[in-house]
């Protein structure tokens, strides 16, 4: 039938758009894009050969308030040893999110997805997300959530066993 | 040109479809800012609260007492 071709058209066409969203997407194994094209407003910090953990946040999520404490001491802890925390505010209002910042007395490099881009790219389906990056550049784990300690406790076991990789 | 029913009623389909999916929106994770608002709580005004459950405990039986006193005869 003529319509079965047309179909078939219109499956092909969904297909290459859904691999074309696939690809760049941020998941375990892909490595992280390239931050400076997403619009970031905020310093950057030198990510390269760091062990990076990039947490998206907003300023009416309540379990990113929770996270932020704990961030801060991983952050404290491990520093030294080439570990970064960068915590990637989505909120819309840039006013909410320096009230929330202020508040929280972070000293790790916080930036503004202004424009949701990256946040877009991430595909966050829950806030916050955040994302283990090894050195090498490449996702090695994907955060769903903040479940206080037991997250904590995750988090640190991951960078020890990446530091762990390079002894 | 020549008439083909089925494939007016394929395209009206189509279009249906069209025209209804416009009336979609998503709101994103990262969008729902304006929805966690504090002023998005239907239990955001104490009074009002208070006043609501004291109607539906002592008139309508429908809650439970959520401190509120007496036994639901209406009379309080």
């Amino acid at each position: 039938m003529w319509y079965s071709s047309f179909f078939k058209r219109i499956g092909f066409t969904v297909a290459l758009l859904a691999s074309a969203a696939m690809l760049g997407s941020m998941e375990k194994g892909e490595p992280l894009p390239h931050l400076d094209a997403f619009g970031l407003v905020g310093d950057l910090p030198e990510l390269e050969g760091k062990i990076v953990y990039l947490d998206f946040w907003a300023s009416w999520c309540a379990p990113c308030k929770a996270s932020f404490p704990d961030m801060q001491e991983v952050y404290e802890k491990y520093k030294d040893r080439g570990v970064i925390v960068v915590a990637v505010g989505v909120d819309d209002s840039e006013k909410a999110m320096n009230r929330f910042l202020s508040r929280m007395n972070a000293t790790f490099p916080t930036v503004w997805d202004r424009e949701q881009k990256l946040v877009d790219r991430a595909k966050v389906d829950v806030m916050p997300t955040s994302f283990l990056i090894g050195r090498d550049g490449v996702i090695v784990s994907r955060h769903r959530g903040w479940l206080g300690d037991r997250s904590k406790k995750k988090l640190i076991g991951e960078i020890e066993a990446l530091l762990k990789d390079e002894v | 040109m020549k008439f083909e029913p089925k494939k007016i009623l394929v395209g009206a389909v189509l279009l249906g479809t069209c025209l209804m999916g416009v009336g979609c929106s998503t709101v994103e994770p990262w969008q729902k800012g304006n929805l966690a608002d504090y002023t998005m709580r239907s239990d955001r005004d104490e009074l009002a609260s208070v006043m609501t459950s004291h109607i539906h405990f002592s008139r309508e039986a429908a809650a439970g007492g959520e401190g509120v006193g007496g036994g639901g005869c209406g009379c309080n």
